[in-house]
């Protein structure tokens, strides 16, 4: 169960690729010079972040970070000539190919995206017999916030939390379910709420991870909706009306 | 019987695009041109404000419903909407549009990630095929699109998609601006 919980959420990152591009885009990089060393340090640090969540990432993940860290101290060496005198090619030059290749699909994607958002609002005779909605979740999960964004909202609560609070022996003491019946609770009250509301200086590491994997939960069963109006800002959580 | 009428009836008739080689098989001959009917029936449809549209799709003609009218539709039919795709689903699934015949390991090279799970869900859903067999060493199973592919995205042939360029140019030249825009 929990396996499957954070394998469909990483599928959500869509890997190593969509991250580099997402530093790229965020920080407005120039694609053809990219410091090396920055975008490195970042996606280590996005990895660690991973890992302090206990997300088991997956290994394209971790491939990507030797590619880097490959990168970033060829870069250090001295320029290498070759034979005739010729500077020997730059050693970011597969990567940037492979992130332009992949930012041309990216695209090729999105427009394909509106191409069907526009047409499926067109219905032909007995449509409906065709499509049965299908309980696969990974085709539910909602996108209108990165994950990279939540998770990285988490891990700032995590590290505003007093350090005397750590008792993470006590195995168990809070279960999943029952942060969504909590959840589940405040929204029944309240409709909607925003996720600081629910995080206190006493709350206990365990509470704030369990609420983490409770509202991926939530929103990989499509029962709740996140918005979040800049990156890392706080988080608001409605119900899905059905 | 007046062959506009035929011809509508058989609109009604099917969800499947109608093609000119349904309407030959129908009416006995080839004497009729299906695109020229069609041309007159939407003008009737425009002319008297119509709810209906038939458009050029997957090599053959589709009557629908106009754009406007989806809310009244999704209310009828509340449990059975379209297909949602995952981001990993449209991206894979543009790979295959783009490069077909394609390999699994062509896919994942570019998406950086296994892709295993989301061509199954693609191939589960019919909207993309086995071509064959990779000649190359390994004998990799190809992938290429559905005609429900081109159904379900309202696209009439592959050579209309926009190719990779043309849509570098046009994301690039509003994606300065739009960066946030761009990352929801």
């Amino acid at each position: 169960m929990i396996d499957n919980n954070y394998k469909i959420n990483l599928e959500n990152f869509q890997g190593p690729m969509d991250l580099l591009l997402y530093f790229i885009k965020r920080d407005r990089i120039d694609i053809y010079d990219i410091p090396i060393s920055k975008i490195a340090n970042d996606y280590l640090e996005y990895i660690s972040m991973m890992e302090m969540l206990d997300i088991d990432i997956g290994a394209e993940f971790i491939y990507m970070s030797t590619v880097l860290l490959q990168i970033k101290a060829r870069m250090l060496l001295p320029k290498v000539m070759g034979e005739d005198g010729e500077e020997i090619e730059d050693p970011r030059v597969d990567l940037v190919h492979r992130i332009l290749d992949y930012k041309r699909f990216k695209n090729a994607s999105k427009d394909l995206d509106s191409q069907y958002e526009s047409h499926k609002k067109k219905f032909s005779k007995g449509m409906n017999m065709k499509y049965d909605p299908s309980q696969d979740i990974s085709l539910y999960v909602s996108e209108d916030v990165k994950l990279f964004d939540l998770a990285r909202t988490f891990k700032n609560i995590l590290e505003a939390l007093p350090e005397n609070n750590e008792l993470d022996l006590v195995v168990d003491q809070i279960r999943v379910k029952d942060q969504i019946v909590y959840i589940n609770q405040v929204l029944d009250d309240k409709g909607e709420f925003m996720l600081t509301s629910l995080i206190t200086k006493e709350s206990s590491r365990i509470f704030v991870v369990g609420l983490f994997l409770a509202i991926l939960e939530m929103i990989r069963d499509n029962n709740i909706k996140f918005e979040q109006t800049k990156t890392f800002s706080d988080i608001h959580i409605s119900k899905v009306t059905k | 019987m007046n062959v506009k009428n035929i011809i509508e009836v058989l609109f009604h008739s099917t969800s499947s695009p109608l093609t000119q080689k349904d309407l030959n098989h129908v009416l006995g001959d080839n004497k009729i041109k299906l695109e020229d009917i069609v041309e007159d029936i939407n003008e009737e449809y425009e002319n008297s404000g119509k709810g209906l549209v038939i458009e050029k799709i997957s090599g053959g003609y589709q009557l629908l419903s106009k754009k406007e009218y989806h809310f009244y539709i999704e209310k009828l039919l509340k449990e059975t909407k379209k297909p949602r795709f995952s981001s990993a689903a449209m991206e894979t699934l543009s790979i295959i549009a783009y490069k077909q015949p394609v390999t699994r390991i062509e896919i994942e090279h570019i998406r950086g990630v296994d892709s295993s799970g989301v061509i199954k869900n693609l191939l589960d859903k019919g909207l993309i095929a086995i071509k064959g067999r990779d000649e190359n060493l390994g004998r990799a199973l190809l992938y290429k699109t559905t005609p429900m592919f081109l159904e379900l995205f309202g696209i009439d042939s592959l050579k209309d998609l926009p190719t990779l360029e043309e849509l570098t140019e046009l994301m690039e030249e509003g994606s300065q601006s739009t960066v946030i825009q761009d990352e929801n």
